[in-house]
């Protein structure tokens, strides 16, 4: 077996609280991207994906620290880097897009500027010339039409559509093997959030850049993703290929978030939805991984072991 | 150019307010016969004057004499100094403004990096300090500042003159002086400011390009966190004029303050309402230069 691009294993991330007691946000969490391939993480709010992404990166805030386990990149462990090494993975080795394009770009700052910031850190062998013409077709390949002129603007005068184009741009500069996208089309309107999908798996296709995708919209991961983990608590409780994610869901969480998917004739059942029934999720928490195929992975009680 | 028109728009009716503000208190309070003349003068003497300085004449007339007079640059003569009371001012106004803009420089050298330390570093023991130091420098009024100082480095330790602006070391104690309140201020500012951009996602984009912190700092937060300081120094400026007529008289200043001091002291109007006449027009030229500054900083105010 090849080697994985990116391999975590036994992550724990963990923050500290008032009463200085830890509060541990990513629990146990071991998965794999492979090389080309787009990795969707779900949950729902507080399940812990965005701080393993933010852990991957090495951009966790507020006292938020990696406790336990190895991020493995390409074989080298992330965590164990200096922080000169760490920050030449970042924006060239591995790069992030995250959730609100009207907060991620420096308002103060030109599209140019911003995007040849993350060319001048990782080659400064080049000159201004060629930079300029990198920026301008880095904003071609992530089709916006005008890009001389988006090259001269501000983030303020584009939209929410257009501003993610540029991080997506500023992403893929240097060309980085892995991509982490921290739930890019969230904030974006039902066209563009297509769009923008549709331009992420060109590039995934056209640079076979692995893609970490966390989201929690369930028909964006049908849309995108090859495999599929699924985050409830900081824990992961199934992992499976996207279709055998939604031919065959095992954990209750994973077949309650896909009962949540809205369908034209909407049979769904509200009452499936009600928060009381979480304890019993809850029972499922610490249950080890059972196999059920060589992709596979979900969470189960003995019990319902038995009775499946 | 939209923007200088907008100006000149904004600061005649300002003028013309300023004068008549300034124009009627003088008519209410001054008594500029029995200024001039000796105490044993006779009521017709006081008559004759009165009729002499058009004195008699109706609220808008002299008004309009004194708008006439100002237009021509002729604020009128100084009773003490029997010498055009703008021409006073204007003698004294480079030794109050170089110490008005030293105090503001060494109150951004003390507070830029203060305030984005103690804001990088929070809740250290060092913020702890700087956050203390800075409300008891904003609490110590700054005459009291002034007198400690003169205490500790010109008296205990001759290190400074005491009074007197010949030399550049003349400059220390009175713009230190003048500039530790504003220092505090700024650092407490500052450091707010940078923690509220510390927390905005274009940082966190930053970072993830992998750019070293300090730049991320440098031209990601602390740029961004300037506009809030942009306009306190703006406000500022004008108020270390205020604050510079007691500092002048702490160090025995030869400055506009100290003359404004007397010129009450000997209801010399013509003088009094020249100082501020001229403290207001920098005023309003601070606020046009902060405007200026906001435009370059920021480009969404350009465009909007």
């Amino acid at each position: 077996m090849t080697e994985p691009l990116l391999a975590v294993d036994h992550l724990q991330v963990q923050f500290p609280s008032r009463d200085k007691r830890e509060i541990t946000v990513v629990d146990d969490v071991s998965f794999h991207v492979n090389k080309g391939e787009i990795l969707a993480i779900v949950g729902e709010s507080g399940s812990g994906k965005s701080m393993t992404s933010l852990a991957i990166m090495g951009l966790l805030k507020g006292g938020g620290q990696v406790t336990d386990g190895t991020i493995e990149y390409q074989g080298r462990n992330l965590l164990t880097l200096s922080k000169k090494e760490r920050r030449k993975v970042n924006g060239r080795e591995m790069a992030m897009i995250f959730q609100e394009p009207m907060s991620s770009l420096n308002p103060m700052l030109r599209i140019k500027t911003q995007i040849a910031e993350t060319l001048r850190i990782h080659h400064p062998e080049l000159s201004k010339k060629a930079i300029q013409e990198k920026v301008v077709d880095l904003l071609r390949q992530v089709e916006i039409a005008d890009a001389e002129s988006v090259a001269n603007r501000f983030p303020h005068q584009l939209s929410g559509g257009m501003r993610q184009r540029v991080m997506i741009a500023i992403a893929i500069a240097n060309e980085p093997q892995l991509l982490i996208a921290d739930e890019p089309t969230t904030a974006l309107d039902v066209t563009i959030q297509k769009q923008i999908l549709s331009l992420l798996k060109d590039l995934n296709r056209k640079n076979g850049m692995g893609i970490v995708f966390i989201t929690h919209d369930l028909s964006v991961v049908a849309d995108i993703a090859d495999r599929v983990l699924v985050m409830r608590k900081g824990k992961i409780v199934e992992e499976a290929t996207v279709f055998e994610l939604f031919d065959n869901p095992q954990h209750p969480y994973t077949i309650r978030l896909l009962k949540a998917m809205p369908t034209l004739d909407m049979k769904t059942d509200t009452k499936d939805l009600l928060p009381e029934e979480t304890h019993e999720l809850d029972e499922f928490e610490d249950a080890p991984f059972e196999q059920l195929s060589e992709t596979h992975f979900v969470r189960r009680k003995e019990a319902a072991r038995d009775e499946s | 150019m939209a923007f200088l028109k907008r100006s000149v728009l904004q600061i005649v009716p300002t003028l013309f307010i300023l004068t008549l503000i300034v124009f009627g208190l003088v008519y209410v309070a001054g008594d500029p016969v029995s200024m001039m003349l000796p105490e044993n003068a006779t009521a017709e003497d006081r008559a004759l004057l009165e009729e002499a300085l058009g004195l008699n004449d109706p609220f808008f007339v002299q008004y309009l004499n004194y708008i006439k007079d100002l237009i021509t640059g002729d604020f009128g003569n100084s009773l003490q100094y029997r010498e055009p009371a703008l021409q006073l001012v204007m003698e004294r106004l480079p030794a109050t403004l170089t110490l008005s803009l030293m105090a503001m420089g060494i109150a951004i050298i003390i507070s830029i990096p203060l305030g984005i330390y103690a804001a990088l570093k929070r809740n250290s023991f060092l913020d702890f300090i700087i956050s203390g130091v800075s409300i008891l420098g904003k609490a110590m009024p700054n005459y009291w500042i002034g007198i400690m100082l003169i205490l500790f480095f010109a008296v205990m330790l001759p290190i400074f003159p005491v009074s007197g602006a010949e030399t550049p070391i003349h400059f220390v104690l009175p713009s230190v002086t003048l500039g530790v309140a504003l220092a505090a201020e700024m650092t407490r500012l500052i450091r707010g400011s940078v923690l509220e951009v510390l927390e905005q996602e274009f940082v966190q984009t930053a970072r993830s390009k992998g750019q070293k912190e300090f730049i991320v700092v440098l031209r990601h937060v602390f740029l961004n966190s300037l506009i809030p300081v942009v306009t306190i120094v703006g406000i500022q400026f004008p108020q270390l004029i205020g604050g510079a007529i007691v500092v002048e008289t702490v160090f025995s200043w030869p400055g506009v303050g100290r003359l404004l001091l007397f010129s009450i002291g000997a209801s010399d109007m013509a003088v009094v309402q020249a100082i501020v006449f001229v403290i207001a027009l920098i005023t309003i030229v601070a606020n046009l230069i902060t405007d200026a500054v906001y435009r370059i900083l920021d480009p969404q105010i350009k465009y909007k």
